[in-house]
């Protein structure tokens, strides 16, 4: 059973006599375990999603559960198991931080002795401890969205919803809460992240969907999606010499390799150094490199994922010193581009 | 009750002085000791000492009226941001997310803010209580009874309409408006215009029996503070009361019954 499972969610809001459609038909299945990164543009209909799964927001059509439980006709189980994080939230005045977790501990319904330890063990993971009698007014943003992301923890929940736990922080508040995120990811979390932040995202999710207008536009695992796109996906070849053989090799693979780039001796790729069109492989390669020594290839692959290896094969065979053949991390943010259109719903 | 986390939270976190050093602190509470102290000895001597047999129901009136003017302007502002405080500040979606049921959330608020009236209300007890005892021929136990039933009851219902437009508005300051226009502007103002008018056309007793106006409170502090016809006034301000009670429960019910599905919409 899918921990979340969303069918044809719908949403519509009245303004005036005309309904605004936020989501139209969301469809959505999540395994435990997930981290599910849920991008889009603003207005999207990111946030509509995730209210209505927090059971703040009623369906207009359609279902979604959680862990097997209606989020609609059973919100009281629903937010027993799931932690919600909103985009802006704020914390309450003259209050401290470990009164501030007390309240919603109590709210929860933990029982009163075992809160001093869940708080304490919340704020150990939020790295927050030290912090414990100071102020909530007092702390940085960065500060108040780690407390955020403890008080979404002190239930145990099963399932995270994180509406940009990232936005308007400065690039070390953001690694923490990145960091934050892959202790959670290592606790068995299912959790559902909204982010502009791209290339954070492809770092924890192992999932991901792009959402436009209201449509959920792609979804699943990030490099599928990827493949998806663009028709391949890409493999780094690091050659150790004679890379114009390489490049010959390669370039007579034509059922399954489709482009062969250089991407060691020349900065970035021919569409970033060109802009458009880029020369072939092997004119880049006089231009660039005349030594034929080594190098690192990047190859557009079309063929069968559990068929890579025969490229490798071919190289090696053919008495090419290959020294690594990866896949490179995927470039979410040219997935993105080339999906969305940069509408809102 | 106060296991309610939301009644802790308005009572013991809100209230308390929190940025004062410790010793700011103990000055603050001692100097406010000794002035309490000091206008309550006063007042209580004057009454004590006093030659004219009307001090005691006097200073008992005055603070019957103060009572009432606190009630009427304090009860509505008090409970009017307790809710769109939250929503202002970004707390509201949090604090409903949690597990707490709408009965503990309308009632930790509305007893939290209906507490602060009610203390106010008892720092005056003891002038009150020494008028009372001073005069006990013009303050009887029964006027007594019915002006004390008259300041909880509208207090609660004050306060219980300023909650419930704390919680049907988004703005604190349309909800302490629209509390105002109704205790003050509603209840106060408007009953006694209409009832004017209508006494053109009536008989000369139609003020006094206007149903309208005995939902007015100046109108019931009035009575119940002289009950020229015993039976009558029980009756009538019976009938304000009841009708306070029952509009009280009926928006606590409204609230409670259209809290989730209300927040959903909002």
């Amino acid at each position: 059973m899918p921990m979340i499972e969303i069918k044809h969610l719908r949403k519509e809001y009245r303004e005036g006599s005309k309904s605004k459609v936020a989501l139209k038909g969301l469809d959505l299945e999540l395994e435990k375990g997930d981290i599910f990164g849920f991008i889009g543009p603003n207005g999207a209909g990111k946030t509509t999603t995730i209210k209505m799964l927090a059971t703040l927001l009623i369906p207009t059509a359609g279902a979604a559960s959680i862990d097997g439980i209606d989020v609609v006709k059973h919100p009281e189980q629903i937010r027993s198991i799931v932690g919600y994080m909103p985009d802006f939230f704020g914390v309450y005045d003259d209050i401290k931080v470990w009164e501030y977790l007390d309240f919603f501990a109590a709210a929860y319904r933990l029982p009163r002795d075992k809160r001093p330890g869940i708080i304490d063990e919340v704020l150990a993971l939020t790295d927050l401890t030290e912090k414990k009698d100071s102020y909530v007014e007092s702390l940085s943003r960065g500060m108040k969205q780690r407390l955020c992301l403890a008080k979404t923890l002190v239930h145990d929940p099963k399932v995270m919803l994180l509406d940009e736990p990232a936005s308007g922080l400065d690039p070390r508040a953001r690694i923490e809460i990145r960091e934050l995120l892959k202790e959670l990811q290592a606790m068995g979390k299912t959790i559902i992240v909204s982010s502009h932040i791209l290339p954070e995202m492809e770092e924890f999710c192992n999932k991901i969907g792009i959402i436009e207008q209201g449509e959920l536009i792609v979804a699943g695992d990030v490099n599928t999606i990827a493949r998806q796109v663009r028709g391949q996906h890409n493999i780094d070849i690091s050659i150790v010499e004679d890379l114009p053989r390489a490049m010959a090799i390669l370039e007579g693979m034509t059922d399954v390799v489709r482009e062969v780039k250089i991407t060691s001796g020349v900065r970035g790729s021919r569409r970033d150094e060109q802009g458009t069109q880029a020369d072939a492989p092997s004119q880049l390669l006089q231009k660039t490199d005349t030594s034929g020594r080594g190098g690192v290839l990047q190859i557009g692959y079309v063929g069968e994922p559990d068929f890579e290896y025969l490229v490798l094969q071919a190289l090696i065979q053919n008495g090419v010193k290959v020294k690594a053949f990866y896949t490179p991390e995927t470039d979410l943010e040219d997935v993105f581009l080339r999906v969305t259109k940069g509408h809102v719903a | 009750m106060f296991e309610n986390p939301v009644l802790r939270k308005e009572l013991f976190l809100r209230l308390r002085i929190r940025q004062m050093s410790v010793l700011s602190r103990w000055i603050g509470s001692i100097t406010a000791g000794i002035l309490i102290s000091w206008i309550y000895i006063s007042i209580l001597r004057w009454v004590f000492t006093d030659a004219s047999s009307r001090t005691g129901s006097d200073v008992w009136s005055a603070c019957i009226v103060l009572q009432v003017a606190i009630t009427c302007l304090l009860a509505p502002a008090v409970a009017a941001n307790s809710i769109t405080q939250e929503k202002e500040q970004q707390t509201w979606d949090m604090l409903i997310f949690t597990r707490l049921t709408p009965q503990e959330i309308v009632f930790g608020k509305l007893i939290a803010r209906y507490a602060v009236l009610i203390f106010i209300n008892m720092l005056f007890m003891p002038i009150q209580l020494a008028g009372w005892m001073r005069s006990p021929h013009d303050v009887t136990f029964l006027t007594f009874g019915l002006t004390e039933m008259l300041l909880l009851i509208s207090g609660l219902f004050f306060t219980t309409f300023g909650l419930f437009m704390s919680w049907l508005l988004n703005r604190t300051l349309f909800a302490i408006m629209c509390s105002y226009s109704f205790v003050v502007g509603g209840l106060i103002i408007i009953t006694s215009l209409i009832t004017a008018m209508l006494s053109f056309f009536a008989a000369d007793d139609m003020f006094t029996k206007s149903p309208l106006m005995w939902l007015n409170p100046v109108m019931m502090t009035y009575e119940a503070m002289n009950p020229h016809d015993n039976a009558n006034t029980v009756f009538f301000l019976a009938f304000g009361l009841l009708s306070y009670l029952i509009l009280t429960a009926l928006l606590v019910w409204r609230m409670v019954v259209g809290f989730r599905r209300f927040a959903l919409m909002a």
